[in-house]
């Protein structure tokens, strides 16, 4: 390895570290949005327990949120891994399905009322 | 070498490319983040690029992303992993053409940062979301250890197997 190729990978570290901190999670939950294809489908509050049963692209999808955290249980999705990616619970976090073309994330600020569209 | 050997070598390594890409398909991913994969199927496309010409890489690259999501991973893959083919070959070969100092496992690690990049940016334009482009920087850290691998893999190659005498 060369000292050029050293430069770089530490400017990659670098971008990468600043990212993450830039888009650190933060302890301000308020609401969940869920979007399908792009288009926002619904905002629920965070502190309503509720399961959401969307339809997918690739078919039924369950949306849990329980004691202000927020996870995935049921999906078509082949590789499974907005399951995988666990629960969820503060905002900036989210979870995606590329395939499904899903995005539920949380999102911080004010305090909503439940809407699905 | 003629132009039809290079043509040959170059559908040679689209063949081993898809290959490497199903071996690669049949593990499941371990860290639950998407597109984080070592890559075995990039090795073909680098050697290209430093045994043949950038442009052939590239070349290499579109006809492996085509092939691997009629035969493995969905058309809908196609989007990221051209996106991604694109980013990594055009950003090797603007470092390469740039400046000689950087060696194999260089050119190899920003390649596959771009690939990543590539990827989560179609993700967002896709999901029209910014959610993708928060897994960028875990994306990246990984990309590097990635790319020093399959950059060693290719200098290793490089020195057994050379086209350039």
């Amino acid at each position: 390895m060369k000292r050029a190729d050293l430069i770089l990978i530490l400017i990659i570290i670098l971008i990468s570290l600043s990212m993450l901190i830039v888009f650190s999670p933060k302890d301000n939950a308020q609401s969940v949005e869920i979007s399908l294809k792009g288009r926002l489908i619904g905002t629920y509050s965070i502190h309503e327990d509720r399961d959401i049963n969307i339809n997918a692209s690739l078919g039924q999808m369950t949306i849990h949120i329980k004691d202000k955290s927020v996870w995935v249980s049921k999906s078509l999705c082949p590789d499974l891994l907005e399951i995988k990616q666990g629960k969820i619970s503060r905002s900036g976090q989210s979870l995606i399905c590329i395939p499904n073309e899903v995005v539920v994330s949380i999102v911080g600020g004010k305090a909503v009322k439940s809407v699905s569209y | 070498m003629s132009a039809t050997k290079k043509n040959m070598l170059c559908a040679f390594l689209v063949a081993v490319s898809v290959v490497l890409g199903y071996v690669e398909f049949l593990i499941p991913p371990v860290i639950p983040v998407y597109g984080l994969k070592i890559g075995f199927s990039i090795f073909p496309l680098l050697y290209a690029f430093f045994e043949l010409s950038p442009k052939r890489a590239l070349i290499i690259g579109i006809i492996k992303a085509i092939l691997n999501s009629i035969l493995f991973s969905g058309l809908m893959s196609f989007a990221y992993s051209f996106t991604g083919i694109i980013f990594t070959v055009v950003g090797m070969y603007t470092l390469y053409s740039l400046s000689r100092s950087f060696s194999e496992i260089g050119i190899s690690v920003l390649g596959s940062a771009l690939f990543q990049a590539g990827q989560v940016l179609t993700a967002s334009l896709i999901l029209k979301s910014i959610a993708p482009l928060l897994y960028l920087p875990y994306l990246l850290l990984g990309s590097i250890a990635c790319g020093i691998f399959s950059g060693t893999v290719i200098k290793i190659l490089r020195t057994r197997v050379s086209l350039k005498k």
